[in-house]
């Protein structure tokens, strides 16, 4: 006859291993549903103090509900594994003043989502700073169709420059060589558009202004100073030659330091630390020559990172970059002189993440990709050897050489605009100094808070790989099943 | 952070031209390799190519040594290619073999690269050329040419330049390198110092600046 002892310890760590599966089991969007603490946005007049107070209201229910644990307060540097998510549903893009209240509590501990619940339709024109005094600037629009197909269109006094439709809510980018006053404009074009023609017209006057200052012969020493320089990690070799050359020619300040022995190396310019407010884009050209940690922390400042050609050989920059490669491709013999010069060169093809804008493909391969990370960006491109490009294509190979690099390095190169909000909160010592503020409300949330989450998705969870609840259900569990297993073998019952 | 990779070795490369003798000085591709490999971590190829002038192979050489004891003339096709290689970033090295300034080499030659690219220049002994690897602070070293009276019996006090956007297109030199370094390799353990120092400035250089 089995002693009672044994079995209640018996039914006990049964009973609990069984509750443990049953919680583990229990729907995980339910739990993170009930993890939520929801918030609206409904029109941009709501006052911040509005939002404060329901991040209040919801917190308190928590502590009231003894779902958050009064010992681990985020100001003590505890545990965040009780608190809620707070979840953001916007239909307006939320004004600077809640931006900050927002990202302050990110901050702060309490981890928060938004849903994207606005019908915005984006335009803006970014003007990157042409490196030479008198070089056209290069300008970019972007835009956000929304759900429906739209025409982007970028036009001068001249008349249109570039344009591009799109069908799906994505964002595009349109580059131009001018020196004039730009517009972009953004047209729903598709039949079934509910509002009809929807235009929004804006013509940035700082952006255009500076256009002009950098066309400008005695205006140009002083833009230049604004300019980031370029700094190269290369190794010593005809490519890191020849693309120093084609930067340099272009207008671009270089600088660098190459390793030609253990104990020597050969500097251009000026080296020194990373950092954006001497560097506005960090080249890679090799691999084992630079720091993913490094050229992190200077996109995450909001400093543009070039990873080109043997770089992509490194794991560790392609799982900065978030790209995979897809195969190599062998140059194709006399292309270099045909009118598709690129393919002469040896190539990666790449496998773009998400969120990323696909510059260059080979039909279907991608090899040349930007992708926006936190404010800075990432260019990866795939093409190895350019130099022999310059080198052995045809007589306008270097212009073309000089041009594409220069492009790529506009294409990420964190440039000032001249944007009056900027510049205040660069003179107040501001730490938002990088963000887009107010010229780009809705740049700005993304850039501060993240990309908003589909309205279905779970909230995500501060890291905690088990509930405690659920560890101490295993834990009773192992316990009286080991009791259970020591009472019998100490009557000697196998 | 990977172990640093290079993918394309240097290659020295030694013009091969119409006219005169171009491989007058067959030594001197091993004994710069030797010294490259020996002072530097650069990857180099264990062997130099020739490359005809008229050739566009030579578009995948940027840098390119010239040298020879007779008189230079370039076939319209060897001075178009070798204008557009230095138009496009490459970098020619001409050595007069003679050592004299009343030699014909020198003469022809002077005149064929103004033809191509532009009259020389004095390049001054401060130029970073003279401290890419190595530091020579009184500017290009002597030979032992120069100091024991052959040829035109003078020490040139410094070397003559073309340059294009700020860097050296074509390095002229009357001092004879092609002598100095035309011995093989092995034999440098009998020098009390490597006359072939220079021969690593003009290479880093060339493939840093």
């Amino acid at each position: 006859m089995t002693p009672i002892s044994e079995r209640v310890a018996r039914t006990v760590g049964v009973l609990s291993l069984l509750l443990a599966v049953a919680v583990s089991l229990w729907p995980s969007a339910e739990r993170d549903a009930a993890r939520r603490m929801v918030m609206r946005l409904d029109h941009v007049e709501m006052p911040a103090d509005s939002v404060v107070q329901q991040l209040r209201v919801g917190i308190t229910q928590w502590a009231v509900n003894g779902q958050v644990r009064p010992s681990t307060p985020p100001s003590t540097g505890g545990s965040f594994t009780d608190w809620p998510t707070a979840s953001l549903i916007a239909t307006v893009v939320p004004p600077a003043d809640i931006r900050d209240v927002l990202v302050a509590t990110r901050d702060a501990g309490l981890p928060i989502v938004w849903t994207d619940s606005t019908t915005v339709r984006d335009v803006a024109i970014d003007a990157t700073r042409a490196p030479s005094p008198g070089a056209a600037a290069l300008l970019a629009a972007s835009g956000r169709t929304g759900d429906s197909a739209s025409t982007l269109v970028l036009r001068d006094a001249g008349g249109t420059l570039d344009s591009v439709t799109s069908r799906r809510p994505a964002v595009r980018v349109l580059a131009a060589q001018t020196r004039g006053t730009v517009h972009a404009t953004l047209r729903a074009s598709s039949a079934n558009a509910r509002e009809g023609a929807k235009r929004a017209d804006r013509t940035r006057a700082l952006a255009v202004a500076t256009a002009a200052a950098l066309v400008s012969d005695t205006a140009g020493a002083a833009d230049r100073s604004t300019v980031g320089r370029v700094r190269l990690y290369a190794l010593p070799g005809w490519e890191s030659k020849f693309v120093t050359v084609a930067l340099e020619e272009a207008g671009w300040h270089v600088d660098g330091a190459l390793t030609v022995s253990p104990t020597s190396q050969v500097t251009l310019g000026a080296p020194l630390t990373l950092d954006t407010a001497r560097y506005a884009v960090s080249v890679v050209l090799d691999s084992g020559v630079a720091t993913a940690r490094d050229l992190q922390r200077f996109v995450a400042q909001g400093g543009g990172v070039v990873l080109a050609g043997d770089a992509l050989r490194d794991a560790s920059l392609r799982t900065f970059a978030a790209l995979r490669i897809e195969d190599e491709r062998p140059p194709v013999a006399g292309a270099l002189l045909t009118d598709q010069p690129l393919r002469g060169l040896a190539a990666f093809h790449l496998l773009p993440p998400a969120q990323s804008v696909v510059l260059q493909r080979e039909n279907a391969d991608a090899t040349v990709i930007v992708a926006r990370r936190g404010v800075g960006r990432i260019l990866a491109s795939g093409y190895r050897a350019t130099w022999r490009w310059r080198m052995e294509g045809t007589d306008d190979g270097a212009d073309a050489h000089r041009r594409w690099w220069s492009t790529r390095m506009s294409a990420v190169a964190s440039a000032p605009t001249g944007d009056a909000a900027s510049s205040r909160a660069s003179q107040s010592g501001d730490s938002r100094a990088g963000w887009p503020g107010d010229a780009a409300p809705r740049a700005d949330l993304i850039a501060r808070l993240g990309l908003p989450v589909a309205a279905n998705a779970p909230a995500p969870r501060a890291s905690s790989p088990l509930r405690p609840s659920l560890a101490l259900l295993y834990l009773v569990a192992c316990a009286a099943l080991l009791t259970e297993w020591a009472l019998r073998r100490m009557r000697g019952a196998r | 952070m990977t172990r640093a990779h290079a993918s394309e070795p240097f290659v020295f490369a030694t013009a091969q031209y119409d006219s005169g003798d171009w491989d007058s000085a067959p030594m001197v591709p091993a004994n710069v390799i030797d010294a490259v490999a020996r002072y530097t971590s650069l990857p180099v190829a264990p062997q130099g190519v020739i490359v005809p002038l008229a050739s566009e192979a030579l578009y995948q050489y940027p840098l390119v040594y010239l040298t020879g004891h007779l008189p230079v003339r370039f076939t319209e096709k060897e001075a178009s290619v070798l204008r557009r290689y230095l138009q496009r970033g490459g970098m020619l090295f001409v050595d007069d073999h003679n050592h004299d300034v009343d030699g014909a080499f020198h003469k022809t030659a002077r005149e064929e690269i103004t033809r191509v690219a532009g009259p020389l220049a004095p390049l001054p002994n401060t130029h970073v050329l003279y401290r890419s690897f190595f530091v020579f602070d009184n500017g290009p070293p002597t030979t032992s040419h120069e100091m024991n009276g052959w040829g035109d019996n003078l020490v040139h006090e410094h070397l003559d330049a073309v340059l294009i956007g700020g860097r050296i297109a074509v390095l002229y030199s009357s001092k004879d390198y092609s002598s100095e370094w035309s011995y093989h390799p092995d034999n440098k353990r009998f020098q009390s110092v490597d006359n072939t120092k220079f021969a690593v400035n003009l290479v880093v250089y060339a493939l840093t600046r």
